[in-house]
């Protein structure tokens, strides 16, 4: 189908009296929700009617929206539907043995593959799946988690299992909250899905009550891949920013989430490359939304330094909900003019005031500007714009490439092995396709900046912006059973694999994930030591860290990994890594998981006595002596 | 609004001090606002301090190449000079 051209669009919208009035240019007002235009909000055509079990019409309206993969941990009170997925034959239920795992790892396949990510399992789980529930709704992750039970069932009984509101303890991270019953089931389990799909698109938890019943329950088509309502800025709007763009003498854009979540990559970096206007990202960027090996590329906005006064920031799809990272990233370049534009009008005006809100989709926004500057600046205009600036970003993009160059050589051969170290040797052997899922604390640059990331290059997915530890191992693991072709690997912090997640590889051990999964071993939790011990005090002085040090009981994570049948390798000498990468990826080759425990230096400003810890002896206290 | 933060250069005339100075105010205090907290608590080598300008450019400060020896001689200059004596700010929650 033929893309309206700009006119088009501007003919159209004043026929329809959308786009006329809409959005002033100078306003910090988000459009009027009126601009959305929603498409698949209801579904086209007809519905097939279904004849069976309640169970059975949820799988089977799964089915009809392309849904083939289910997430279970392990609960009674699903026969009807476990007999609905063995009578259909071909849909995989991947079991995680907890359920906070197994929404991370719906959240990861959602994230690399677009599907919806569903999962049930017992209602009593509802508690251990909310930490990723929160991840899944920070990153606004379409997934519908569905419970055991009925809603209200037994309501102020206190009876065995059971509270209140059982969905309760979900809603502030849910988009939606509902009851899978046998009632209208399949309408409901639409509506959840568009919910979910939004925008803002997030997890929808739903009680799943519906059972053996027979009912006769209307099917619709659905298409996932434009379940989420579509809208599209006004033209004046565009025309507007197109103005300032080609004016603008120091312009920045921010690239955001929402770019990864359309897939708008190349559209993002044809716009940039137009009038060679420098790239940045936030620091809690949730994917690589622009490649980080290109001349425009120029890093984390709050480190900005060119241009150091912007006349024109333009964020695409950013949230910027980080804080003050983000809002100093904002102001660090007092620029004159902000423009947000974003798919989801809840981010607009949110956490700052721009200049101007944009409601559009991403692709169609960057097509629309793209569009607009051609028309706006003749070619030969673009060209001296493009040239000139492209010489200026590139003398800075070069030249701190050069200092990282430094910074990697200074310590390369130390051991034990500096982060940089591990980021050169992954990006040497790894496939340009790679996919990068890292749990990482702010350290993560030092890796990002040796890998090629963005792009054409390797993607990565996360670090979660909710950054409640416990998410990346089975979030990698979805990613995988996304992109089985792909090389998955999972960089992850010793501390953060503590957060209850060597149980993920079982399910990595179970359905043969052939993943790499990298553990940077500091024997601490070092981000939280370092931002602790910033700015003095007493335990600073004192040199020592009440509960930073992980080193005892030193974790053999190989161990760990060899107790559910899979390789486990330990890296201490910076030689040693290179082999060791290669005998891993033999491994993945042949269809097994490999866990590399890499010893890596603990950095930022040091504590004098790094290994202390309070101690405590409960066999030492013991006043009666026990039987044995 | 950016809120301007004062950096104190100590070391003089010395012009890599200077140049550090100029360089560390407009890369380093973008995110670390306690700069001169943290300068007067941190007593380091100039070894420890340049592997920490290291540290920050391979983390993402965008100091040049040419510019290394400068901040890292401001930093040598200014820091270590007081006893702390109260307690840090709070910090946001971060882990891992």
């Amino acid at each position: 189908m033929r893309r309206p051209s700009r006119r088009d669009f501007l003919a159209a919208g004043a026929a329809s009296g959308i786009a006329l009035g809409m959005a002033p240019v100078i306003a910090a007002e988000p459009q009027d929700a009126s601009a959305s235009s929603p498409e698949n909000s209801l579904p086209k055509g007809e519905p097939t009617i279904y004849k069976g079990t309640a169970a059975g019409a949820v799988l089977a309206q799964l089915r009809a929206a392309g849904v083939r993969t289910l997430f279970h941990t392990n609960t009674s009170g699903f026969v009807p539907f476990w007999e609905a997925i063995y009578a259909a034959g071909d849909v995989q239920v991947i079991n995680m043995t907890h359920e906070g795992q197994a929404v991370a790892a719906a959240a990861g396949y959602t994230m690399a593959s677009r599907n919806l990510g569903f999962f049930f399992g017992s209602h009593v789980g509802i508690p251990n799946a909310l930490s990723n529930t929160y991840n899944a709704w920070k990153d606004r992750v379409p997934l519908v988690l569905t419970f055991s039970g009925g809603q209200g069932d037994g309501d102020g009984s206190d009876t065995f299992e059971s509270w209140d509101n059982t969905l309760g303890p979900t809603e502030a991270f849910t988009r939606w909250t509902g009851d899978l019953g046998s009632q209208d089931v399949t309408e409901m389990l639409r509506r959840a899905i568009k919910f979910a799909f939004g925008p803002p698109s997030g997890p929808v938890t739903m009680t799943f009550g519906a059972g053996g019943e027979k009912v006769e329950a209307p099917i619709y088509a659905i298409d996932l891949a434009t379940m989420r309502a579509r809208s599209r800025a006004p033209a004046d709007v565009i025309e507007q920013i197109a103005r300032w763009l080609i004016e603008a003498e120091h312009p920045l854009f921010v690239v955001g989430s929402q770019v990864g979540i359309e897939g708008a990559y190349a559209d993002m970096l044809a716009l940039a490359e137009k009038l060679s206007v420098p790239v940045a990202e936030t620091m809690h960027s949730l994917y690589a939304n622009f490649p980080n090996d290109h001349p425009l590329f120029v890093g984390e906005l709050q480190a900005q330094r060119y241009p150091r006064q912007q006349d024109l920031l333009i964020s695409f799809g950013e949230s910027f909900t980080a804080g003050r990272e983000d809002e100093r990233g904002l102001t660090a370049g007092s620029p004159r003019r902000v423009v947000h534009i974003s798919h989801d009008p809840e981010a607009l005006g949110r956490s700052f005031v721009p200049d101007v809100n944009v409601l559009s989709d991403l692709r169609a926004a960057i097509r629309d500007l793209s569009d607009a500057v051609d028309a706006l600046a003749t070619r030969d205009r673009i060209s001296r714009i493009r040239s000139a600036r492209l010489a200026q970003v590139s003398a800075l993009t070069s030249s701190l490439k050069q200092s990282r160059e430094i910074a990697l050589r200074a310590n390369f051969d130390s051991s034990p092995l500096t982060w940089e170290r591990v980021g050169f040797e992954l990006e040497k052997v790894l496939d340009q396709d790679a996919v990068i899922v890292p749990e990482l604390g702010t350290q993560y640059y030092k890796i990002y900046r040796q890998l090629k990331l963005g792009g054409t290059n390797k993607q990565r997915i996360g670090r979660t912006k909710g950054d409640a530890l416990g998410w990346g191992m089975s979030a990698a693991f979805g990613v995988n059973l996304a992109l089985p072709d792909r090389q998955v690997v999972a960089l992850q912090g010793d501390g953060g694999f503590l957060f209850n997640q060597s149980e993920t590889l079982w399910s990595i051990a179970r359905y043969e994930a052939p993943m790499l999964i990298v553990i940077m071993n500091n024997h601490s939790y070092n981000e939280s030591r370092a931002r602790n011990m910033l700015n003095g005090g007493t335990f600073y002085e004192a040199g020592k860290d009440f509960n930073g040090y992980l080193g005892d009981p030193n974790v053999e994570y190989t161990r760990i990994a060899e107790a559910y049948g899979l390789k486990g390798e330990k890296v201490t000498r910076a030689s040693d890594l290179a082999p060791a990468l290669q005998r891993g990826l033999r491994s993945m080759r042949d269809g097994k998981a490999v866990v590399l425990d890499i010893d890596v230096a603990v950095d930022g400003a040091p504590i004098s006595q790094p290994t202390w810890y309070q101690k405590h002896s409960i066999a030492e206290i013991r006043k009666k002596r026990l039987n044995g | 609004m950016s809120m301007p933060i004062a950096v104190h250069a100590q070391g003089g005339d010395d012009p890599q001090v200077e140049k550090g100075r100029g360089v560390v105010a407009q890369v380093c205090t973008t995110c670390h606002t306690t700069l001169g907290r943290m300068l007067q608590v941190h007593k380091q080598t100039r070894e420890q301090w340049r592997e920490l300008v290291f540290f920050m450019i391979s983390r993402g400060a965008q100091v040049m190449p040419d510019e290394i020896d400068a901040v890292t001689a401001f930093l040598v200059a200014n820091s270590g000079r007081e006893r702390p004596a109260a307690r840090s700010p709070a910090q946001p929650d971060a882990r891992k």
